[in-house]
């Protein structure tokens, strides 16, 4: 294992100033559109969600929220949970990716905890797939195709995914 | 008196039509599997499924039921069983965990034994590279997940579990001879395995990195081609791997992008993006111009390239966006994509796109399968409803 520790270890601070400080459409209307046809279109929606805190923008339902940046999932805001929080009667998966996002509000970039929360079955609501800086699975903790939920001590099926911020980036 | 002739006219050919027969309901069996039918696997599913269509014909044929975000189908070439790993917990959402594989009779789609295997299988989105067959069909291999990472080894022909090996900072597991297989490394690097004729592991190491899973991180979505595995990267390279001995090896990349495709963005796109003719020696990559970071985004084009001169032969326009494809096997092949199409007008589409209702989309977005000529790339057909959420084509 610690040739592999060290390794990511050498890598760790490079992914976080690489990760995720693009705000893209999502997914679908991407292929629909096309980003270069209406690049006005984040503006648009941060318009809509203007009751938002004005140091946290945007809403936790929509899939443009900033911290969703490298979610692939159900948000659990939409679920009976929150950005940060679990709908009741799952659990906390203790194991999740990790994404760097931005937040326009303050232009600093924050690290992201995406974990899953299990033990219901697929909720179905807001799905949203953003992708900035995910990788592949055999990265797995910037991998966002893992079902987090299975193999943690949570081992149940998969409900929906939260953005939980755990810190400012260093900028060192 | 008119009336009268009408009403005995009438009557005498009622009478004369003989009733229909009574039905005897019966279960159907399958035919003789061929080349033109096609698995169509939801994989990340509370209840999977996998469903099998004739594409000559448009039918489907059946169904099975694969479990919790099921790992897909294994189709070995003798074609005497269908393999199918799978996750089950005893209250259905919860409880404990068992994961087996499950082994269908290919004529009646009935489970006809399963072997036991450790409760560790990941589960994601994408399914080729989470498991691998011998091309003897002699044994599997299982990539485990619990976050540490272990593959799982099952002897198919004894039908028993034979041994769990670490496989610290690697998923994705791919089979190389009928006794060694490979798994991509997270420093760019693979792990390779050596067993015995019992499946026992004899020997194991690393490569050097032969590419950087970073700056240009290959797929897990590996294509078989020959002594080689192919795999498409992120910024539109293939990278070839011999694992004609024991130990892969590296062979020199190529690119199956012009710079200036790269910087227009042109990536591979959805989950099963790559495959390959090895007959006519053509690789088929689904392709999308959404640039960094799109590569699940669904593809609108194939591109076809000559496998030994990287030359790029043909460019299809598909009819749908899709989420991955599939070359058969036949001598003319046909190619099969995930098709996603929607029940509204293009307008209404583009405005729920544009409002930000994508997740609407979603809700009314069909999956079906479509059916080109891989020769024209000129679409024959397209089956409405295949899935659910698509993950995986298989060929039979």
């Amino acid at each position: 294992m610690s040739r592999f520790d060290k390794w990511l270890e050498r890598r760790a601070r490079n992914i976080a100033r690489k990760t995720s400080r693009r705000f893209f459409l999502a997914k679908l209307g991407t292929a629909l559109v096309g980003a270069s046809a209406y690049p006005l279109l984040p503006i648009a929606r941060s318009q809509a969600t203007a009751l938002a805190s004005e140091a946290d923008p945007g809403s936790p339902e929509d899939c443009e929220y900033w911290r969703y940046c490298a979610i692939d999932g159900f948000l659990c805001a939409c679920c009976g949970g929150t950005a940060s929080s679990c709908p009741p009667g799952t659990a906390l998966s203790p194991i999740t990716w990790i994404g760097t996002c931005r937040n326009p509000a303050d232009g600093k970039n924050y690290i992201i905890s995406y974990n899953d929360c299990c033990g219901q079955s697929a909720c179905r609501r807001c799905q949203c797939m953003r992708n900035e800086g995910d990788k592949p699975v055999y990265l797995t903790s910037q991998a966002n195709d893992v079902n987090w939920c299975s193999g943690s001590s949570a081992d149940m099926v998969y409900n929906c995914s939260i953005a939980a911020i755990m810190g400012v980036e260093d900028e060192a | 008196m008119l009336k009268i002739v009408a009403l005995a006219f009438f009557g005498l050919s009622f009478t004369a039509q003989a009733d229909l027969p009574v039905d005897l309901p019966i279960v159907e069996k399958l035919k003789k599997p061929n080349n033109a039918w096609v698995w169509v696997s939801d994989g990340t599913g509370d209840f999977s499924k996998s469903r099998l269509f004739d594409t000559t014909s448009g039918k489907m044929l059946g169904m099975l039921s694969t479990g919790y975000w099921s790992g897909g189908l294994v189709l070995p070439s003798h074609g005497r069983d269908i393999y199918a790993i799978q996750t089950h917990f005893s209250r259905s959402t919860r409880g404990q965990r068992t994961d087996i594989l499950a082994i269908y009779d290919p004529e009646t789609l009935l489970e006809k034994g399963e072997i036991e295997i450790p409760p560790r299988r990941m589960s994601a989105l994408i399914q080729k590279g989470l498991s691998s067959v011998t091309a003897d069909d002699n044994f599997l291999m299982v990539q485990n997940f619990t976050p540490a990472q272990s593959i799982s080894i099952i002897d198919l022909k004894n039908k028993r579990f034979v041994a769990e090996i670490e496989s610290p900072g690697c998923t994705g597991v791919y089979a190389n001879s009928s006794v060694t297989f490979s798994a991509i490394c997270g420093d760019g690097s693979l792990m390779w395995v050596q067993m015995d004729a019992t499946g026992n592991v004899i020997d194991k190491g690393f490569t050097d990195p032969f590419f950087d899973s970073y700056e240009d991180p290959v797929a897990a979505d590996g294509v078989r081609v020959d002594n080689q595995w192919l795999y498409a990267s992120h910024n539109g390279y293939v990278y070839p791997v011999d694992v004609s001995n024991v130990v892969p090896v590296a062979v020199e990349r190529w690119s199956f992008l012009t710079d200036q495709e790269r910087a227009d963005g042109w990536r591979f796109g959805g989950f099963n993006h790559i495959d390959a003719h090895p007959q006519s020696r053509r690789l088929f990559i689904l392709m999308q111009d959404g640039g960094e970071d799109s590569y699940e985004e669904p593809g609108k084009e194939v591109w076809v390239f000559n496998i030994d001169s990287h030359e790029r032969i043909a460019r299809f326009d598909l009819e749908h966006m899709a989420l991955g494809l599939e070359v058969s096997m036949e001598e003319e092949p046909h190619l099969y994509t995930s098709a996603v199409t929607f029940p509204i007008p293009t307008w209404a589409v583009v405005m729920l796109a544009v409002f930000g209702h994508e997740s609407s989309l979603m809700e009314i977005a069909d999956f079906g399968l479509d059916i080109y000529q891989a020769d024209t790339g000129k679409l024959e057909r397209t089956i409405e409803n295949a899935t659910s959420a698509p993950t995986l084509l298989q060929g039979w």
